[in-house]
């Protein structure tokens, strides 16, 4: 649905984008990820044609944006960073005037636009003016402005920027509501966001693309070794002396102590089976396991480890995870 | 292009801008023919549209001024720009809101023309000559207008620059404070040549030349084509 292909764009010598390529399938929720100044926006300011790019090319369901720019632009419904409001209209005055914009029928428009403001949820504010709408109100009618003419490609630039809790899963809701009839490429900061609703995550950093697999595999691919969190009863230092005498068992720490219960987390390459012994090993001390349980990776985790481990290896294409 | 034009036209109305505008335009407007026509009892519209030559630039920037650069603040450019609508089409809607504006103010002054008529017979076609010298003197000032508030995102300044170029050419067409004061007469005549309200006045007294009417609406077009290759290099970056 999307091709992006060798997208370099530059302002002056600063080159904010360099070489980056992707595919989007029809009907796939993408993510988006990067630190601030990655060249997350830009990429999508390109793909929107908001600006343009200094080489290579985005085509939204075969329509080149720089050749075919309204067939690409009627293909895509775009919320970017900032919504763009009129403070001046109601609600319901913007949604009309988005449905002309982009040219819906007069005859489809109150059905249409009822429709979208249900989808959203802001039946009880359409008679509202904009300028008074709180921050997650006002993100929700730049949703429904993005909605409106149907459009089978979605792009969502940090929709839950500034939302409270409560919105933001709303605002996940929706997104994920949206993923069952449209393509959908969303960035964001708050990474739990995008394994919640992404099914492919495209890290970039610095203009370039580090890496890009399904939230899954990239836990999967940096989860090579787990670690652990361990909560015994007894003596503390013998509890560490114990976890450190095992093979495969290294980065023993104590994270907290409570009485004569502490928690240990360690990195370990055994195996689930193998860690039995660490059972046997504390009953045979009298030591009781409170608690033991893997700790996955957060994707937050890997975000940090693929953007560091980018920034070590700046000049390589791929981080090599 | 429709959509835009629609929404400019009542954002006017939505602001105190739109209001101040009428407010000023039929004010200084009323003054100027009452002066003209009712003091000094002339039947024709010529000096009445010479006074207002000069006022009129002061009122029209009022509605360029935030056209483009309050787009740019909102972020409502981004709406336009990636909405499947050509940046000509944008330009145009935005322009013919601010004409349409001035249109408005315009339409009142009909009644001059009427109120005279009581009182002696009024050239017809000077005066119909004088309103379309005019409309394109004011469709150039706006165009002016409307490439000055591409440029900025500050209200204040789309303001303040344009009634910098505004004013140099309104002084440059008094010729005794402008143009007679540059040395070299080529170029005193080439700078007159160029002044749009050198060449709006040229239309009046019944004087109507085909060149100066194609001259105004030139340069309107020259500006509008300006403004549409100001948001085109934007995008290029």
């Amino acid at each position: 649905m999307i091709t992006v292909s060798n997208l370099t764009k530059k302002y002056g010598q600063k080159t904010v984008l360099d070489n980056v390529s992707f595919d989007v399938k029809e009907g796939e929720i993408v993510g988006f990820l990067g630190p601030n100044g990655a060249g997350k926006s830009t990429v999508m300011n390109i793909i929107t044609g908001y600006i343009s790019a200094t080489e290579g090319s985005a085509q939204t369901d075969g329509h080149d944006i720089a050749k075919e720019p309204i067939e690409a632009k009627k293909r895509i419904g775009y919320l970017p960073e900032i919504p763009p409001l009129y403070v001046d209209m109601t609600v319901r005055e913007y949604l009309e005037f988005v449905c002309e914009l982009k040219k819906v029928k007069k005859a489809d428009m109150k059905a249409h636009i009822d429709g979208i403001i249900e989808t959203v949820k802001i039946a009880d504010v359409e008679n509202r003016r904009i300028g008074n709408l709180s921050k997650g109100y006002r993100q929700r009618v730049g949703l429904a402005g993005a909605l409106i003419g149907d459009p089978p490609v979605i792009i969502l630039d940090e929709p839950t920027v500034g939302l409270d809790p409560k919105q933001i899963v709303e605002m996940r809701n929706v997104i994920k509501s949206l993923g069952e009839t449209k393509t959908v490429i969303l960035s964001s900061h708050i990474l739990s966001e995008i394994s919640a609703v992404a099914d492919r995550v495209i890290i970039i950093n610095r203009g370039k693309i580090v890496t890009e697999d399904t939230p899954e595999n990239l836990q999967k691919r940096l989860g090579k070794s787990h670690r652990v969190l361990l909560t015994v009863s007894g003596d503390r230092e013998k509890a560490e002396q114990l976890l450190k005498s095992f093979d495969g068992v290294s980065d023993v720490v104590c994270t907290s102590s409570n009485g004569d219960e502490h928690s240990f987390e360690f990195e370990t390459q055994l195996s689930a089976n193998d860690r039995k012994k660490i059972f046997f090993a504390f009953a045979k001390e009298n030591m009781a396991i409170i608690s033991q349980q893997d700790k996955r990776l957060t994707l937050e985790e890997i975000f940090l480890s693929v953007i560091d481990n980018n920034g070590k290896d700046s000049g390589d294409n791929e981080s090599d995870i | 292009m429709k959509a835009i034009f629609k929404r400019e036209l009542n954002a006017y109305f939505t602001s105190a801008l739109g209001y101040a505008y009428l407010f000023l335009f039929l004010f200084f407007d009323g003054l100027v023919f009452f002066a003209t026509s009712i003091i000094l009892g002339r039947s024709t519209l010529s000096l009445y549209f010479q006074g207002i030559a000069f006022l009129s630039p002061l009122f029209l920037p009022l509605l360029t001024v935030r056209i483009f650069a309050e787009d740019k603040k909102l972020k409502t450019d981004q709406l336009l720009l990636t909405a499947p609508v050509s940046t000509t089409g944008v330009v145009l809607g935005k322009f013919l809101a601010a004409f349409a504006m001035f249109g408005i103010g315009l339409a009142v002054t009909i009644i001059y023309p009427l109120i005279q008529s009581r009182y002696g017979a009024v050239p017809v076609a000077e005066t119909v000559c004088e309103y379309i010298g005019f409309i394109l003197f004011a469709a150039l000032i706006l165009a002016v207008g409307a490439f000055i508030s591409s440029m900025t995102e500050n209200q204040i300044t789309a303001v303040a620059i344009t009634y910098v170029v505004i004013f140099a050419v309104v002084v440059v067409a008094i010729k005794r404070f402008g143009a007679d004061r540059i040395p070299n007469e080529t170029v005193a005549n080439a700078v007159l040549w160029l002044s749009p309200i050198h060449r709006f006045l040229n239309l009046l007294h019944g004087r109507f030349n085909i060149n100066d009417a194609v001259y105004l609406a030139s340069v309107s077009g020259l500006f509008l084509f300006l403004t549409v290759e100001t948001f085109e290099k934007r995008r290029l970056g």
